[in-house]
């Protein structure tokens, strides 16, 4: 549970055998490789094309409705991977895919121009000469166009009476007109412009032969022809879906080799020689040595690492906190100083998920699906172990406010039932709220606390013994030692005479020594110290007053004296001790600071509304369902299928929301006090797989 | 008179808490909803991801209906009907206010962050999980909302 301890390390290695090397190195997966040069290696043609046709495969797949929210990963074994790669001839596949898809986009453009063309040759169907005699004519021309109407075509005839031509009504769609007019070689561009002039659209039939009326039926003829061709076509495309995941596998080779090929083409190299610097496990030092030993002309040797080098992180946790690695990596992976916190994500996530569900029965779902997954999802199975320990706690939370399916058992109302919801009941949400807020803030202040004991530990660890003890142990004493003061030992003397002095020492703690960035000489210290400690409680006493407030322990008058010839020596030393002002006016922001403490613990008062919400709508579909049920007959049928539907959605909902708040309250509440994360991943060179899961 | 009138005042807060949540969550989803077809016109795949996304500012219609809804069970709609006096009536609708306002605003807002989101996840879909932890940063409001309409509606004594 912990930040795995990495080697730097330097492997030299002959360029004649590089590439075998790191096939092995490949294989081995034990090596991050850091130092790569920029090299710009162009992208795989042949990942294009395998990639491609899987692309226009991908309509043809069948995919269950697991399938749309995760990626299934097929397992396949390293001997089968390569195998499979020498002995097929994905080829064959893509180039009849790729034949396939330029046919099918060929005779869409054809199908577009035949349809073009009878549209337009549409209205000239009543027209029984063929376009060859049309064209014939040795002295004459013919002129095809359409007037939107007949009054224009009116003013037309009149405005070209003076030129010689002749002209043949062929239709009338609506108040369209379509003519042929017949005219002199020499007078054609003065009717054409004419024509134009008059907002008549004139039609070209550029290379059609023959009657409209059998062109149309031509092309009509062709159109079947070319729509049967494409309806084949795509049934030998959807043959080829069988072919999926070989090429699926196929695609994850290529890219792995081509990825080889770019790490190859970007290590640093001298003239006979490419040096391969990175990382490695130390447990994995062994093996790599043994690699080393394989081939004949490579060394490796472990070096130190830079000293402001940042090395890539890995983690290591036994196998129930495993999981919930997956979180960190989402947000960002520790800084190599520093605590892993999965073991504290696996105790917490759960829970707080379980309160934001909060219902027996719909734990004891999750729970089934999550180990319905876990049978049938290969690969990283994270979120399902996540989703199985949220389903536990889940239970505990839903039996703690009474909640099974909303108020199922009571509507029920079959004697166990009731008795079994009030045997492990609590308290109710909906009479008690503020019982619920109670646990909820109660969880967050633990919460908060451990974030703070981390970050002590953590600072301790970098020996920052300052911040360790002033920015964090005082916090960690005040605000429990507020609660203690207030609420639990409010009517016990000596309790609070101990706890008003721990919380005078944290507050001048926290006032004059949680700004560390300021260095001061330790008399300084310790006189501003006593100077706050006094200053503090004679404030807070004036303070006090206004709400009957005093302390137990009472400081007679004249130790306040104390502060003038205090306050005097400082300012006979003043050179030093205006660095202590600036200290303490931080020390006050700080103080200010623990506004954010507040805010930080209301915010898990989400918990409290998230798991009331889950329970209210489960009520409100019961309700619902329960009315309908007195339908004779269809009432129960239709009330059954409002019950499985109702909830499953509301689980569903509330699985979502209960996940993302859960998880934003880590990040940002707990990981606030301490993480500081920022680490590059530790991803040693290997096969990355999309599709198949190499075992 | 008084009587009915009180009535009236506690259904009209239910019915803003409803109304007011689904048209957030309407407005919100309608956002996100139109985005998510455009990145889904050039990879379907990424349906899965883009739904919950997508979902997100569904929750504020969900959070204004159970405002609703409690005030009516406070009322005993479902069973014997409390006689509310017009102060009572007034209290109920009151309290149904946070929920409907905060809901209402916070479904909006967060749907343009999902919005955004959404053009994320179409350029980088491993990072789909901060987009919706910052969608949830927007949604918080409408639980606090929530929560004081919650209190206010369930220990009100009538």
């Amino acid at each position: 549970m912990a930040i795995i301890p990495l080697e730097k390390i330097h492997i030299i290695v002959h360029k004649n055998i590089k590439d075998k090397f790191l096939k092995d190195l490949q294989k081995e997966h034990i090596v991050h490789i850091t130092e790569l040069k920029d090299t710009q290696t162009s992208a795989s043609e042949e990942l294009n094309i395998v990639n491609n046709a899987l692309s226009h495969l991908a309509g043809y797949r069948k995919r269950g409705v697991l399938e749309m929210f995760l990626t299934m990963k097929t397992p396949v074994d390293y001997e089968s991977f390569e195998k499979t790669n020498k002995e097929y001839d994905y080829q064959r596949v893509t180039g009849k895919i790729q034949h396939i898809r330029q046919t099918i986009e060929n005779n869409r453009s054809s199908l577009k121009k035949l349809q073009d063309d009878i549209e337009i040759l549409h209205p000239w169907t009543p027209m029984d000469i063929s376009f060859e005699e049309l064209h014939s004519m040795q002295k004459a021309s013919a002129i095809a166009a359409s007037v939107p109407s007949r009054d224009l075509l009116e003013e037309l005839l009149k405005k070209v009476q003076d030129i010689p031509f002749s002209y043949q009504e062929i239709n009338e769609i609506g108040s369209t007109v379509y003519l042929l007019f017949f005219v002199a070689n020499e007078h054609i561009d003065i009717i054409r412009s004419r024509l134009v002039e008059a907002e008549c659209t004139l039609i070209e039939f550029y290379d059609l032969k023959g009657k409209p009326t059998d062109i149309i039926r031509q092309h009509k003829e062709e159109i079947a022809r070319l729509e049967q061709n494409t309806i084949e076509l795509k049934e030998q495309e959807s043959s080829l879906a069988r072919e999926i995941a070989t090429l699926e596998l196929i695609s994850d080779y290529i890219a792995n080799q081509h990825n080889k090929k770019r790490v190859a083409e970007s290590l640093p190299e001298t003239n006979r020689t490419v040096n391969i610097i990175g990382w490695i496990q130390k447990k994995h030092l062994k093996r790599l040595e043994n690699l080393v030993a394989r081939v004949e002309f490579a060394v490796f040797e472990t070096i130190a690492p830079e000293p402001d080098e940042k090395p890539p992180v890995a983690l290591q946790n036994p196998g129930w906190t495993k999981p919930y690695e997956m979180l960190i990596k989402l947000y960002s992976m520790p800084d190599v100083k520093e605590y892993d916190p999965t073991p504290f994500l696996a105790v917490f996530f759960p829970i707080m998920f379980g309160l934001c569900i909060t219902d027996a029965i719909y734990g004891i779902i999750l729970i089934l699906f999550s180990i319905y997954l876990l049978r049938k999802v290969t690969g990283d199975r994270s979120l399902m172990w996540i989703l199985l320990g949220g389903g536990i706690c889940t239970i505990f939370a839903g039996a703690m406010v009474g909640s099974w399916a909303g108020n199922m058992f009571e509507l029920i109302g079959l004697k166990p039932l009731v008795q079994l919801r009030h045997t492990f009941m609590l308290f109710d949400p909906l009479t008690s709220p503020l019982a619920f807020i109670g646990v909820a803030l109660g969880l967050g202040f633990i919460h908060m606390m451990i974030g703070i004991v981390i970050e002590i530990v953590d600072s301790i660890k970098n020996q920052a013994y300052e911040t360790a003890i002033f920015a964090n142990l005082t916090w960690l004493i005040f605000l429990p030692g507020i609660l203690l003061y207030f609420i639990v030992f409010s009517n016990s003397m000596i309790a609070k005479a101990i706890l008003e002095i721990l919380l005078w020492l944290s507050i001048v703690g926290i006032i004059t020594g949680s700004y560390t960035e300021i260095k001061v000489k330790s008399i300084d210290r310790l006189v501003w110290a006593v100077i706050v400690l006094l200053g503090w409680i004679k404030l807070t006493e004036v303070v006090g007053t206004f709400f009957q407030f005093t302390y137990v322990i009472q400081i007679p008058g004249y130790v306040y004296l104390s502060i003038i010839p205090l306050l005097i020596l400082e300012i006979i030393r003043f050179k030093h001790s205006k660095a202590m002002l600036g200290k303490i006016a931080w020390g006050f922001y700080n103080l200010y600071g623990s506004s954010t403490y507040l805010s930080v613990i209301l915010s898990y008062v989400r918990l409290m509304a998230l798991g009331l919400v889950t329970g209210v709508i489960g009520m409100a579909i019961n309700t619902i369902a329960w009315m309908i049920i007195k339908i004779p007959v269809i009432g129960i049928v239709f009330a059954i299928l409002i019950l499985i539907g109702g909830h499953l959605f509301n689980i569903a909902v509330n699985v979502l929301g209960g996940f993302i708040h859960t998880m934003r309250l880590q990040y940002i509440e707990f990981f606030g006090r301490f993480y500081t994360g920022g680490s590059k991943s530790f991803r040693p060179f290997g096969f990355e797989t999309k599709y198949v899961n190499l075992e | 008179m008084q009587e009915t009138l009180g009535l009236a005042l506690a259904i009209a807060g239910a019915a803003l808490a409803a109304i007011l949540g689904g048209i957030g969550s309407a407005i919100g989803i309608g956002y996100a909803a139109q985005a998510a077809n455009g990145v889904l016109s050039e990879d379907p795949d990424k349906f899965g991801k883009l739904l919950i996304l997508v979902a997100l500012p569904g929750t504020q219609g969900i959070y204004g209906f159970i405002g609703a809804f409690l005030v009516l069970i406070k009322i005993g709609i479902f069973g014997e009907l409390i006689q509310l006096t017009f102060y009572q009536g007034l209290q109920l609708f009151f309290a149904a206010m946070p929920v409907a306002i905060a809901c209402l605003v916070s479904a909006i807002w967060q749907g343009r962050v999902c919005t955004a989101g959404v053009e994320m996840v179409a350029k980088r879909p491993e990072e789909s999980t901060k987009a919706l932890i910052y969608g949830v940063m927007v949604e918080f409001y409408a639980v606090l909302g929530l929560i004081i309409s919650l209190l206010a509606i369930l220990l009100m004594k009538i």
